[in-house]
């Protein structure tokens, strides 16, 4: 999908889609498997090993406090699904974009802005996690102790401050006070529309009794 | 001892590096501008990122590190001493080493950038590595501090040395010059033949070689004394 609306609305339809009902995720994945390329997030192995054994032990305590586990865990890992790809989906400057389009050059351009540099950090401590693990293996062997974490990690949350402050004051010297002034673009892939209308269909089966 | 790339390719995002040839025993300089995939090779190198083709053959080597261009990454102690204490080392002379004595005490986070690289430097320059990686090493360094670094770093004798950087101002002495170009890794050759085919050298050796001058090393120093023969 080229268009940053879309794409958001699709996500949301279809997240909750999913989350509403075993129908609505299996028409969720239904989507998925034709309307996105279909890649999975393999190189981020750890991650989604990370999540889906989460997953799978709050499906396993939905089971035992006698609830549907097992459509718990599919509704669950359709969400996630769907997630991955809105994320894979994400391009630079796009929330600022919406943003602006949605709420105006004002309130509109202020919340993108903020979103903009909260996804930037995101990324930026991935990063920089990613770099202190190589550290930490280097340094230690492998053998990674809490007391050996807390000054790691006590320093990547001061970098990450640093990063907001220097932004700041960043923003501050080009003379930022409130709002700006953005003409947003989006572009339309040819079945964009088609895509996000049945994404919404799906949600509405799924959430109208 | 020697590392050996063996038509090695490494993706990092959309970026790709070629890079082929051999590290053997001495210090080796690995330029390129800024972007040009030295942290990339570095990363490689230590073990961190897989080649897509090809392979990294290491002989000989039982201890490496790599030295990552921001410090804090490699900080794990509260303390200075306890940060020294923890890469097996005395508190004392590393803190001396550093410009830091009688601050054993402080709290890491309150140390400048500067700081904690001059402290994580001489934590690793203090041990013996059979392989050294070090990526932009002189980075939040002063002068006075990239000398002192660069003069340790010369006196090195011990294993294999790769130091990754676009430093042009203080160099140590190497063994032998490599050059990233358009995502390839190229050995210039040893020392001091490589050094008129080195495309991009620091001004003070481009000076000196324009003047006809061929130094012995890529120090100050050597290019300073081949003027100075070159003159008479």
């Amino acid at each position: 999908m080229q268009d940053q609306r879309l794409t958001l609305l699709s996500t949301v339809a279809l997240s909750l889609a999913a989350f509403a009902s075993a129908w609505g995720a299996l028409l969720a994945l239904a989507w998925w498997l034709l309307a996105t390329p279909r890649r999975l997030p393999f190189h981020r192995w750890r991650s989604v090993l990370g999540l889906f054994i989460l997953v799978c032990a709050t499906s396993a305590l939905v089971a035992l406090s006698g609830g549907n586990g097992f459509s718990y865990f599919f509704r669950i890992s359709v969400v996630l699904l769907i997630a991955s790809w809105a994320y894979g989906e994400r391009r630079g400057g796009e929330l600022l974009d919406m943003g602006t389009w949605a709420l105006g050059n004002r309130t509109g351009f202020e919340l993108g802005l903020i979103a903009e540099m909260a996804v930037q950090s995101l990324g930026d401590l991935d990063r920089d996690l990613a770099m202190l693990r190589l550290a930490l293996r280097l340094k230690t062997g492998g053998r990674i102790t809490l007391r050996s974490l807390v000054p790691a990690l006590g320093l990547l949350v001061r970098r990450e401050l640093d990063r907001s402050r220097d932004f700041g004051d960043i923003l501050a010297v080009r003379g930022y006070r409130e709002g700006g002034s953005l003409c947003p673009r989006f572009v339309r892939g040819p079945w964009d529309g088609a895509k996000a209308a049945c994404a919404v269909g799906i949600a509405l089966l799924a959430l109208l009794p | 001892m020697r590392v050996i790339l063996d038509d090695v390719i490494v993706r990092r995002g959309s970026f790709q590096l070629t890079a082929s040839g051999t590290f053997s025993k001495g210090v080796h300089l690995v330029t390129g501008p800024v972007g040009s995939g030295k942290s990339t090779l570095a990363l490689a190198l230590a073990g961190a990122l897989r080649p897509v083709t090809g392979q990294i053959v290491e002989d000989g080597i039982g201890s490496r590190t790599l030295a990552l261009p921001f410090p804090e990454y490699h900080v794990t102690g509260e303390t200075l001493e306890r940060e020294v204490a923890s890469w097996g080392l005395v508190p004392a002379p590393v803190l001396e080493a550093a410009g830091l004595s009688g601050r054993g005490g402080e709290d890491v986070l309150r140390c400048s950038q500067g700081e904690l690289k001059r402290l994580v430097l001489s934590c690793i320059l203090a041990r013996e590595w059979d392989l050294l990686i070090l990526d932009e090493p002189c980075s939040s360094l002063d002068c006075a501090w990239k000398e002192a670094f660069a003069r340790k770093l010369g006196e090195r004798r011990k294993g294999i040395t790769i130091l990754l950087t676009h430093e042009d101002e203080v160099l140590p002495r190497v063994d032998e010059i490599w050059e990233i170009q358009a995502g390839r890794l190229a050995s210039l050759g040893r020392v001091p033949e490589a050094i008129p085919r080195w495309s991009r050298p620091p001004r003070y050796i481009r000076a000196a070689l324009d003047a006809g001058a061929l130094p012995e090393n890529i120090t100050r120093k050597d290019v300073r004394d081949a003027v100075c023969r070159t003159r008479g």
